[in-house]
């Protein structure tokens, strides 16, 4: 008599009746029919014991649930908003390369309006999120109790939403690499800039220069005065790539001390000379008594020449309508002295991302690249100058198509009608034109549904 | 670059034209952009409320789901710009059916689209077609009945099929035997087409049901980390079923019902419609539906409230054509059941058309896997062959570090999901919290096909 279990049988059956018979006699107490071949009895004892081990099968105790999601006391974005974001999403409105600032501008929506996403879409919502560093600190304000908690489980997702806390204590976030750091700067001032600088402070002194100009970098994300103080003294940094970071945060805050200082340095050298009908815009040379040492820190630039290039560039543009008392459509209209003016106003603008002057240099040299620079939102007449600098290009359509991105971004949603109206006139071409216009109005229509949806 | 083009001006008002596409569509743009009479015609089938949910429009969309033939309805959105259409459905037609039947809903949906409380006058429409076809599917059963085919031709027909049959088991166990011999081992150096020849030969003696298990091994040895215990158990079921069909005189009328399910020998709808019925309103506690490129499959599980018995529905088609059983999830369905010969859960045929009388938001009774596992065992000794077995369970979704899913219920006891299930959405909806699931069963891994959250019971 040869009883034998599960392993004896899996160990014969491995190998082979021919290397390793076995004549299995009883197997999970039934006897197996004798005078049958080896393979026979081995069959009969599989399906015998195959039985026994399924009706057998116990689950396995793995120890109590792990913690369960925190109530949220926010709720749900609305089953109309969150129909907007699945389609969204799921490409289903715009194509998917197009749907990066309907996605952001439903997060800040939601946001807004005190609601989260709901549980049904935060897969997606942290999958995109995933592929899309730039939507993490808007993701992650709208992601509510159950999302934190679900991207905490996540191999992936966790990296960059793993924060125990909002906000990380001090002696966390020391022990951070520099993407982590950055990733949880980017989402605490996405909440609280202050909180964010505290961090930054924290650690300042010991940290190396990537470190530290990773750190300003990070300040894109909910830039504002409150900025200044210590960008102003990231400013005299030891290391190159830190002043630079610094100096980049500080030309979009044109109403900073140093942006006073640069403009104070700049608005006596400006003048406007001429006959009404030829008039011209002058720029002095800084004159030889000039603190350059103070300007040189400011534009962290060299030599006079380049102080007074890079002085253009920095200073706020507003000094130049302050000190001619000219729109800015009027100074570039005129001749320049020295020349090379126009092209260091279109800098100047797209640095700042001052709207005004980059849609006066788009108007009157054809340059859009500032506009392209522009982070929005344009206001319905900034975005109709735009539209009839575009229209009346001798190529509207590259024109548009180059402006295709900061247009999505930053155009003002009532202005569909004048897009539908342009559309109409153009009888169907050229065709690369009406594309362009119909993907403009499909996401503007789409971003106004998504505010009527969140009202 | 310097204002070269500054003297040129917009477009000449005077041709201006109004923007069609922003404009209310008529019946006849939308009759426009159908690829076919045909899809036209399936389109005007569906332009009622009954099958969709969640529309809405804006000036440039229209969206909405459609209840289709599987668990997840098919997701609609029509960009009127284009105008472009989307659809989550496999159609091949562009634009399918349910793109244009949306829009006609919308142009004329007597505001459907908007609002839709105010379906009632569609939703009876709906109604009374369903009870026509119902009363046609009878008339069809009562005709097969009536008129049994000439008996002497049937009686041939199944003794050449025997024969084929008898003629394929001794094949097959030739070739199990051949596996033991060479060891298991060996069968892992095994090509795919090795595997698929085995299967068709199966396919040609009129085994389906042992050659679609054959055909999935060639891929499990090699995908499986227990492969060597898969393997014996599926190969020991193999030949439990061959001894059974040597045997079959000497078997019970469900066991026989029951191997004629594991070889894939189907039985006639009028013989099933003679058997044993049941009237009840039945709970549908889950569907799973695939789809393999030419045939969708359906499995819907039913529950009858009065009864408490479980069966399962199989539904097939073509892709792209209309399974019968298109009930959501939760559906209560006042039915007539007949029920396959077999031993529970046993498959079952929905006599006549069914008629959903409500929506249930919950699961009946759910229990630990020690209840669960305790149940199947004697499932599991009434029918030997049987395979995945269906469970209602409290448990909550977790993972483990390594990010695989898995149920843990109120006593601790876990269950891994199984390969393909996605744990995250899960995960999402219920957030760890215990939850009452619909779970298929199968080799030590669960398939939750739905779960109650926050008061209604989702599909999975």
């Amino acid at each position: 008599m040869t009883a034998i279990d599960w392993h004896d049988l899996r160990a014969a059956a491995v190998l082979g009746s021919a290397r390793r018979p076995l004549r299995p006699t009883i197997a999970a107490g039934v006897v197996v029919p004798d005078g049958d071949t080896v393979e026979r009895s081995m069959l009969t004892a599989a399906a015998l014991l195959g039985v026994q081990r399924r009706s057998g099968a116990r689950a396995v105790a793995v120890g109590g649930p792990s913690e369960p999601a925190p109530v949220d006391d926010r709720s749900e974005a609305s089953t109309a908003a969150t129909q907007l974001l699945e389609l969204v999403l799921a490409g289903n409105v715009v194509r998917a390369a197009d749907s990066m600032p309907i996605v952001e501008h439903w997060f800040t929506a939601c946001a807004a309006a005190g609601r989260r996403v709901p549980d049904r879409s935060l897969v997606d919502v942290l999958q995109r999120a995933q592929s899309s560093a730039a939507l993490r600190p808007l993701v992650l304000g709208v992601l509510g109790e159950r999302g934190r908690w679900l991207a905490r489980r996540h191999p992936a997702w966790r990296e960059w939403a793993s924060l125990d806390d909002e906000i990380p204590t001090h002696e966390r976030f020391a022990a951070m690499s520099t993407k982590e750091r950055t990733a949880a700067l980017r989402s605490v001032r996405a909440v609280d800039p202050a909180a964010a600088r505290a961090l930054v402070a924290s650690t300042w002194v010991d940290d190396r220069a990537a470190d530290r100009s990773a750190a300003i970098g990070a300040f894109d994300v909910g830039l504002g005065p409150d900025d200044e103080p210590f960008l102003e003294h990231a400013l005299d940094d030891g290391s190159k790539s830190v002043r630079d970071a610094a100096k980049s945060a500080l030309d979009r805050l044109p109403d900073s001390d140093r942006g006073r200082r640069l403009a104070a340095a700049l608005a006596p050298l400006i003048s406007v000379h001429g006959l009404p009908t030829r008039r011209r815009v002058e720029l002095a040379s800084l004159p030889a008594e000039a603190d350059t040492a103070a300007l040189e820190r400011d534009l962290m630039v060299g030599n006079g020449v380049t102080v007074l290039r890079s002085l253009v560039v920095h200073a706020p543009l507003p000094v130049w309508e302050r000190s001619t008392g000219r729109t800015p459509t009027d100074l570039l209209a005129m001749t320049t002295e020295p020349p090379g003016l126009r092209d260091l106003w279109a800098l100047a603008a797209a640095a700042q991302q001052d709207t005004a002057w980059a849609i006066a240099v788009a108007d009157v040299t054809g340059n859009t690249a500032p506009l392209a620079q522009c982070v929005g939102p344009w206001s319905p007449e900034d975005t109709r100058r735009v539209l009839s600098i575009a229209a009346r290009d001798r190529s509207p359509e590259s024109r548009v198509a180059s402006l295709a991105e900061s247009l999505a971004r930053c155009a003002h949603p009532s202005v569909v009608p004048v897009l539908e109206e342009w559309l109409g006139s153009l009888g169907g071409s050229p065709v690369a034109l009406v594309n362009q216009l119909r993907r403009l109005i499909k996401i503007l229509s789409t971003r106004t549904a998504v505010t009527e949806a969140f009202r | 670059m310097c204002g070269r083009y500054r003297d040129r001006r917009p477009p000449d008002d005077g041709r201006v034209q109004q923007f069609a596409p922003m404009a209310r569509w008529t019946i006849d743009d939308v009759n426009r952009h159908a690829p076919d009479p045909k899809s036209l015609a399936a389109a005007r089938k569906l332009a009622r409320p009954g099958p969709w949910s969640d529309t809405g429009s804006t000036d440039t969309l229209v969206w909405g789901k459609c209840q289709g033939s599987g668990s997840t309805p098919y997701q609609v959105s029509v960009d009127l710009t284009g105008p472009a259409f989307k659809c989550t459905c496999p159609s091949r037609k562009f634009p399918c059916k349910h793109g244009l039947a949306l829009l006609l809903l919308w142009v004329d949906g007597d505001g459907a689209i908007e609002d839709v409380t105010e379906v009632a006058g569609f939703a009876s429409d709906w109604q009374a077609d369903r009870v026509e076809r119902a009363a046609r599917t009878v008339a069809r059963a009562d005709r097969a009945t009536s008129e049994p085919a000439d008996p002497e031709a049937r009686a041939k027909r199944l003794a050449q099929r025997l024969e084929r049959m008898d003629a394929g088991v001794d094949d097959f166990e030739r070739w199990l035997c051949d596996l033991v011999r060479d060891g298991l081992a060996g069968a892992r150096q095994r090509t795919y087409e090795q595997w698929d020849a085995t299967a068709a030969r199966l396919v040609d003696a009129q085994l389906p049901g042992l050659a679609d298990r054959v055909r999935s091994m060639g891929g499990d040895v090699h995908r499986r980390a227990d492969w060597t215990d898969h393997l014996l158990t599926e190969i020991g079921r193999w030949f439990l079923a061959v001894s059974a069909w040597r045997r079959r005189d000497e078997l019970a009328t469900s066991q026989l019902g029951d191997l004629r399910t594991f070889l894939g020998w189907s039985v006639a709808t009028d013989e099933v419609l003679a058997g044993r019925t049941v009237d009840d309103t039945w709970h549908l506690l889950g569907v799973h539906r695939t789809d393999d490129g030419r045939l969708q499959a359906q499995r819907s599980w039913i529950r009858g409230t009065t009864t408490g018995e479980t069966a399962v529905v199989l539904d097939f088609a073509a892709v792209g054509g209309a399974l019968r059983t298109a009930q959501v999830t939760g559906s209560m369905i006042a039915a007539t059941v007949a029920f396959h010969e077999g031993a529970a859960p046993a498959r079952a045929t929905f006599v006549g058309e069914p008629r959903v009388t409500g929506r249930s938001t919950d699961l009946p009774a759910p229990t630990s896997f020690v209840d669960v596992l305790d149940l199947h065992a004697g499932w599991i000794a009434a029918n030997p062959l049987v395979g995945r077995l269906p469970a209602v369970v409290r448990a909550a979704v977790a993972v483990d570090d390594r990010g695989s899913g898995l149920l843990v219920d109120v006593d601790g006891a876990g269950m891994p999901l199984a390969v393909g299930v996605d744990p995250w959405p899960l995960l999402a909806i219920t957030g760890g919290h215990p939850t009452d699931l619909f779970v298929e069963l199968d080799q030590g891994a669960a398939r939750p096909l739905s779960v109650v959250v926050e008061g209604s019971l989702v599909a999975v």
